[in-house]
């Protein structure tokens, strides 16, 4: 209030002061008998520059008729009085009033144009920033809360941005009456603008708009408070909040549209893993089978066709396939009993000579032209151990060196001490290990599965149980190719 | 002169078997046991059928298929795999293999699998072009079928379809084959239109205890030897 007075009371001064210092001029002027419609110009003159320098229309409009006044009892015949004798004189300030309000209106529309030039460039700027800023925004909630900071640029305090998850405002702490919340719901709903000028709650001292992407789900919401002095949004702070929202929501559908393409990426890949690992133990399983069946029905159809030593190594051949099969479902077996956690060592002190005799009776049957030996130093070496489990290490490795190494070729099996530890190595000269499969060796079964599908030949669960056996055992298990030309495979566990 | 047959199939036990198994039925046997051996042993020898592992250990056995498939459109294929998920198979079958054997498998039907894509490959010239199969009777010259004497009416689709069947029989036609074969596009509406007119070219041929068409789930239908 004192502000306001304070204004009227500078604007006046500076009028009576314009009014005075023209008054000084036109007088000055007189003295050099200049003609009266060129002083009225001074007058001109100074309601101009009145109305450029005062913010309001009283200023200039006192002004004009003052200076009317100070015409009249300066510079008309009589002077010093307020009588005209000539009505040419009631003409020209006739004129003179008309004249001023016209500059007046003229130069206070410009002074507008600029005020809303101005407005406009800044809130383009805003966009702009606002456009920049929502290319590096990550999330829902980062590009939400940027819409609400650039329009609270604006509205200040007016604005308030609520975020909607399954039609539901998220209320932090905010209070809202019952009338609003109902308008709250009626835009989520809907996904329409309610209040302002709209259809809905038209007298509502406020305008909601929603912000949505595809199929009309709101995420947020925007209320914007009208002043008590304007009850709508101008047509260019429509304009502003509507490119603000746009460009949200463009941003949302984005994100949305990666969120999607991860998904089902991460989707297809799992797909992939199940369906190749599902490849791998169906391949595994139906090899041998495939051999056993197939081998069994040309015995039964063809059986006379075939000469007896043919015969006689077909099913040497079946029973290989069968221990084959065999050894496979007992690793399966295996694999599920360790990823079900129900695996329990069952330890005890066991001659490590019989573990090896044990080893090599099992695989005796299915040697076919391998020849396969032991070596002991010391027949007395106990280790403690769950002799089932190291068994089932053994067969392992030693069927991977029949199946998997050239015809004739050796195997030796041997054990020694070594700090407390005990050394079991399974070595032979059967050709070695590809690069492929020595990359792989040990890893976990389903990672090759995974990696080979129905590529990789066997083995690769047998060792991978392998490896879980011995690691029970608090032990290594090593493979490499070794000098002889073939293939060793070395573990070792703690004697105790 | 005996037919030549290629064996791509990487595990030494089952290629003796087939091997065994053909031999002895009067076949000569290619061995490849990589995807690369198998397309060199295809290209430098002639061969009459190919049996085909989609589990090799270089190249993936699709490639194998779409490679010769490419140089040889002809070719009867046969794939023997222990893929037996429906879209190994149709997959397969529409990248032109001709028929697909699951793992395990038993020697007769393996020689009734390559009888059936011979005959396909070398049709006995008919000069009645008659086609009779036990108590079924077709007169491919008057369009007319006849089922224990007695003729049945087919509607022109359905004949097609029949025709289809008959000259591949013994082999599976995938649904996206007859489909386009018969109505000239794909389906949209999941072959259901197919079906029906399979169910109705059943139901005509049903009044015997044949089993004339057989179904393969997923994946289409095969007449059956």
């Amino acid at each position: 209030m004192i502000k306001r007075i304070l204004s009227i009371l500078k604007y006046t001064f500076l009028m009576l002061l314009i009014l005075a210092l023209s008054t000084g001029l036109a007088l000055a002027l007189d003295n050099f008998d200049i003609r009266s419609e060129t002083i009225l110009l001074v007058f001109v003159l100074a309601i101009l520059i009145i109305t450029l320098l005062t913010d309001k229309i009283y200023y200039p409009l006192c002004g004009s008729i003052l200076s009317i006044f100070i015409f009249n009892f300066f510079f008309t015949e009589p002077r010093f009085s307020f009588v005209i004798n000539d009505p040419n004189y009631y003409i020209s300030l006739v004129i003179f009033l008309v004249a001023t309000t016209c500059i007046y209106s003229l130069t206070s529309r410009m002074q507008q144009q600029i005020v809303i030039r101005k407005e406009n460039e800044e809130r383009l700027k805003a966009i702009s920033r606002f456009d920049s800023k929502l290319i590096n925004a990550n999330g829902l909630e980062e590009i939400i809360l940027l819409l609400s900071n650039s329009l609270k640029d604006f509205f200040h305090e007016r604005v308030t941005v609520l975020k909607v998850e399954d039609k539901k405002i998220i209320l932090d702490n905010i209070d809202i009456d019952s009338e609003t919340l109902k308008a709250f719901n009626l835009s989520i709903n809907n996904n329409e603008v309610v209040g302002g000028s709209t259809v809905y709650y038209s007298n509502f001292n406020k305008i909601i708009l929603p912000l949505s992407y595809d199929q009309n789900i709101v995420v947020a919401l925007v209320s914007i408070n009208f002043t008590p002095k304007k009850k709508y949004l101008s047509s260019s702070e429509t304009d502003f909040v509507n490119s603000l929202m746009l460009s949200s929501k463009t941003a949302i559908q984005k994100e949305m549209a990666i969120k999607d393409k991860e998904k089902t990426s991460l989707e297809i890949q799992k797909e992939k893993f199940k369906s190749n690992i599902l490849r791998s133990l169906s391949h595994d399983i139906k090899t041998p089978l495939t051999a056993i069946q197939t081998g069994l029905s040309l015995l039964l159809e063809s059986h006379d066709k075939i000469d007896e030593k043919t015969r006689k190594s077909m099913l040497e051949d079946m029973n290989k396939e069968s221990i084959r099969l065999t050894n496979y479902v007992e690793n399966l077996l295996a694999m599920t009993r360790f990823s079900a956690n129900e695996f329990k060592l069952n330890k005890k002190n066991e001659l490590v000579s019989d573990i090896l005799d044990e080893a090599i009776s099992e695989v005796k049957e299915h040697l076919g032209d391998h020849k396969i030996k032991s070596t002991l130093l010391d027949d007395s070496l106990t280790v403690n151990l769950d002799s089932a489990l190291i068994e089932q290490v053994m067969r392992n490795l030693i069927n991977n060196a029949i199946f998997h190494s050239k015809n004739n070729s050796n195997i030796e099996i041997s054990a020694k001490e070594e700090n407390n530890y005990i050394v079991f190595s399974v070595v032979d000269d059967g050709g070695g290990l590809s690069k492929e499969v020595l990359d792989n060796l040990f890893l976990e079964f389903s990672t090759i599965a995974f990696k080979q599908g129905d590529r990789y030949r066997g083995s690769g669960l047998g060792l991978s149980i392998c490896k879980s056996i011995v690691e029970a055992h608090n032990g290594t298990i090593i493979g490499f190719n070794n000098d002889c030309g073939g293939a060793s495979f070395v573990f070792k566990i703690p004697k105790e | 002169m005996k037919e030549r047959i290629l064996i791509i199939e990487d595990d030494k036990v089952i290629m003796r078997f087939v091997n065994l198994a053909l031999s002895t039925n009067d076949y000569e046997v290619v061995e490849a046991t990589s995807g690369l051996q198998g397309i060199n042993a295809f290209i430098n020898n002639k061969i009459s059928v190919i049996l085909l592992d989609l589990g090799l250990p270089d190249i993936d056995g699709i490639k194998v298929l779409t490679q010769i498939r490419a140089d040889d459109k002809d070719i009867p294929m046969i794939i023997v795999s222990a893929r037996d998920r429906e879209e190994d198979k149709v997959k397969a079958l529409d990248l032109g293999a001709d028929d697909y054997l699951t793992k395990p498998f038993g020697v007769s039907e393996l020689l009734a699998r390559i009888r059936a894509v011979l005959r396909r490959k070398n049709p006995i010239i008919n000069e009645s072009n008659i086609f009779s199969y036990k108590d079924l009777i077709v007169d491919q010259n008057k369009r007319r079928v006849f089922l224990k004497g007695s003729e049945i009416h087919f509607t022109p689709l359905e004949y097609s379809l029949l025709i289809l069947l008959i000259t591949n029989q013994g082999s599976v036609l995938t649904h996206k084959f007859l489909q386009e074969k018969v109505w000239g596009y794909g389906s949209l509406d999941d072959y259901k239109t197919l079906r029906v007119f399979m169910a109705s070219i059943r139901r005509k041929l049903d009044n015997s205890n044949n089993n004339f068409i057989g179904t393969e789930i997923g994946i289409g239908y095969r007449f059956n030897e």
